[in-house]
């Protein structure tokens, strides 16, 4: 019982971690109107603005059922940083229960 | 290679390094580079876009706001350094015109000067003395704001957005209204000055004393429209052809 709990929780990572960025990259797709070159592109670089980006927050939101802070998603300008951010609320359970 | 102070300062439109000439567009109080994104469609294609990453907003949110307009423009200085081989043309829109401006006399005084300064919307320094604050409470700068774009409402009815955008909004326009101009040293190249028919922020005559700061030529062009003219829903494209022909100018004349 342990060890499937264990190996289950050494595999869960990396599978949520690029289901996340699939979900942000969507929203990306969405609030831009684009797709975008890759995951490491600052969101302003790509086109978007504060307005945008609040745009890109409600759609991060939605399909995440996270609450995330605007604030935050602005220190994590990529895609990547932002799937790491809603890895991190998820994890630490301070997402939608809140 | 570029610097990483550079890239912090600049945000280029186009990525290319070998663009003899550069246009590097200055935003207005609250304002962010990507406002002139595009830009580069409606100019020559053999001259570099970039535009200026003030701090305290979006890819900069947590950088500290500078305690001056001066001290911004020695910043911005700095960073154009790795720049000094090509030609740079500065234009700056409102609290960008000053700062522009500031940037100039800078690069002058490092014996790089710039090809040309080009002001829009924005009193020359030596009418700053005297002339109305804005700066108040956080209600009164966006009645302000508003006042200039209603269709900026909106957005301040937001709570998320006032969050991401009143902190630089606010810095700048205490920084704008801390500047207090005067009689600057004179540069020695040409200036070009934009005005619009219906700002209620500058006139067409105020803007015409933009010729003082320089014993180069100075030219006014007067365009339709309210403060923000130069908006693609505005008069960009007019601009951007203007703006041509004062690229085609010095190219010519520098090369």
């Amino acid at each position: 019982m342990a060890d499937s709990i264990s190996s289950a929780q050494a595999e869960e990572p990396v599978q949520d971690q690029s289901a996340l960025i699939r979900l942000v990259r969507s929203a990306w797709h969405d609030a831009l109107g684009y797709d975008t070159f890759d995951d490491d592109t600052s969101f302003f670089d790509a086109g978007g603005d504060s307005f945008v980006l609040i745009s890109l927050i409600e759609k991060i939101t939605k399909s995440s059922g996270l609450t995330i802070k605007a604030v935050d998603v602005l220190r994590a300008p990529t895609i990547r940083r932002q799937a790491a951010l809603l890895g991190q609320l998820k994890g630490d359970g301070s997402g939608a229960g809140q | 290679m570029r610097n990483p102070v550079e890239e912090r300062w600049l945000r280029r439109f186009r990525d290319d390094d070998e663009y003899e000439t550069n246009l590097v567009c200055f935003p207005h109080a609250g304002a962010v580079a990507g406002f002139y994104r595009t830009w580069p469609a409606g100019l020559p294609s053999d001259i570099g876009v970039m535009a200026v990453r003030y701090p305290g907003r979006e890819d900069r949110f947590d950088d500290p706001f500078p305690p001056a307009l001066e001290a911004l423009a020695d910043d911005i200085a700095e960073a154009l350094g790795e720049l000094k081989e090509q030609r740079l043309v500065l234009f700056g829109h409102c609290m960008g015109a000053s700062v522009a401006h500031e940037v100039a006399l800078r690069l002058q005084e490092q014996g790089r000067p710039p090809a040309a300064l080009c002001v829009s919307a924005r009193l020359p320094p030596q009418a700053m003395a005297g002339r109305r604050m804005v700066a108040g409470t956080d209600d009164e700068i966006i009645a302000h704001v508003v006042s200039l774009e209603a269709g900026r409402a909106t957005a301040f009815e937001n709570p998320v957005m006032r969050e991401i955008a009143l902190p630089a909004i606010r810095a700048d326009y205490r920084l704008s209204d801390g500047y207090s101009g005067g009689e600057r040293p004179a540069l020695h190249c040409p200036v070009y000055g934009y005005a619009s028919d219906g700002d209620s922020e500058v006139s067409p005559e105020q803007m015409r004393d933009w010729a003082d700061v320089t014993d180069g030529d100075f030219r006014l062009r007067v365009l339709p429209g309210g403060h923000f003219y130069l908006k693609p829903e505005g008069e960009e494209a007019t601009l951007l052809a203007d703006l041509t022909d004062v690229l085609d100018s010095v190219t010519s004349a520098n090369s």
